[in-house]
């Protein structure tokens, strides 16, 4: 569901939150493969490449980039281990991850209170701000119910015609897809109901 | 669909990515990855992608598509019909007297 992270209250949390939030071997691997692609210089002022029967976009090298980031960040911090939790992880990812809305300035006034809280606790405790972290990377902002359905319903439309984003039963009403689920679920989070219409077909201009 | 967000009636849209509309739309991450396939008649010359932009072609799009656009942006040859969402009408012109031999299917829903 694109989420990088998430706050732990326990650090049995820990190992499992580490193993599903970091990218696998597999996901580095294919992220590479991206990047390299995008770098070849034939591939240089495209747009879409073609990489082992699939289509790459280059806004995939962005998000290959971001994964390999993660990924060499977590591979620092373990081979340091000890290191680098007594120095602060917070060293280990800078430079910042990019993150257009989150700037390091935001990042640092983190770090300090991090670094507070990790002089009274455990080692444990220090990778739990790890996951903490990556979450505060992971959100552009704290998006509210007022900032997107002020109304106190989420207005979600999706493109009628095109089965591959819903699809509405004729007999029962019910919509289904990908749209509905993505709209369903921003709905949950924020905490109102959600209704879900079809909108036209592109207007004439 | 963007009119309907900007316009109020809506509060969040699902719509393809398409770079003249950003800076309009502010777009997610990609969730997903639609491939889009170019119709033919069996009896077609073209076979292949790399067919498409051959001069004297014409191909069907549907109007203020995502894909219509990008095609409006990379043909070089070809020309571009672009038509409402009508399968009937879209029919009409692949088996119809005008040699009008493609027309892209369903529309992008990546955004």
């Amino acid at each position: 569901m694109g989420f990088d992270g998430k706050t732990l209250i326990h650090p049995n949390q820990i190992g499992p939150c580490n193993a599903a939030f970091s990218p696998s071997a597999e996901e580095v691997a294919s992220a590479r493969k991206i990047i390299a692609a995008f770098s070849l210089p034939e591939n240089k002022d495209k747009g879409v490449v073609q990489l082992d029967g699939r289509m790459v976009e280059r806004l995939h090298a962005d998000m290959a980039r971001r994964t390999v980031a993660i990924a060499r960040a977590i591979e620092e911090r373990d081979l340091e281990g000890q290191s680098v939790a007594e120095s602060g992880v917070i060293a280990r990812l800078d430079p910042p991850l990019h993150h257009p809305s989150r700037s390091w300035r935001t990042m640092s006034m983190h770090a300090r209170r991090v670094r507070g809280w990790q002089l009274q606790a455990g080692n444990a405790m220090r990778r739990l701000w790890f996951v903490v972290l990556l979450c505060s990377l992971a959100f552009p902002r704290w998006a509210s119910a007022n900032d997107i359905a002020p109304g106190g319903t989420l207005r979600a439309v999706y493109l009628g015609s095109n089965p591959a984003q819903a699809v509405q039963d004729r007999a029962t009403g019910a919509i289904r897809g990908a749209s509905a689920d993505l709209a369903r679920e921003l709905g949950k989070r924020i905490n109102v109901p959600v209704e879900l219409k079809p909108a036209a077909n592109p207007p004439r201009r | 669909m963007i009119d309907a967000v900007s316009s109020g009636a809506a509060d969040i849209g699902f719509v393809a990515y398409e770079p003249s509309r950003a800076g309009t739309v502010e777009f997610s991450q990609t969730y997903m990855l639609v491939q889009q396939s170019f119709l033919v008649l069996d009896g077609s010359p073209i076979r292949a992608v790399a067919d498409i932009d051959r001069a004297g072609q014409v191909i069907a799009g549907v109007r203020n598509d995502s894909i219509t656009l990008y095609l409006k942006r990379k043909l070089k040859q070809a020309t571009l019909l672009e038509v409402e969402n009508n399968p009937a009408e879209i029919q009409r012109l692949l088996t119809g007297k005008k040699s009008t031999p493609l027309a892209p299917t369903g529309s992008a829903s990546r955004r």
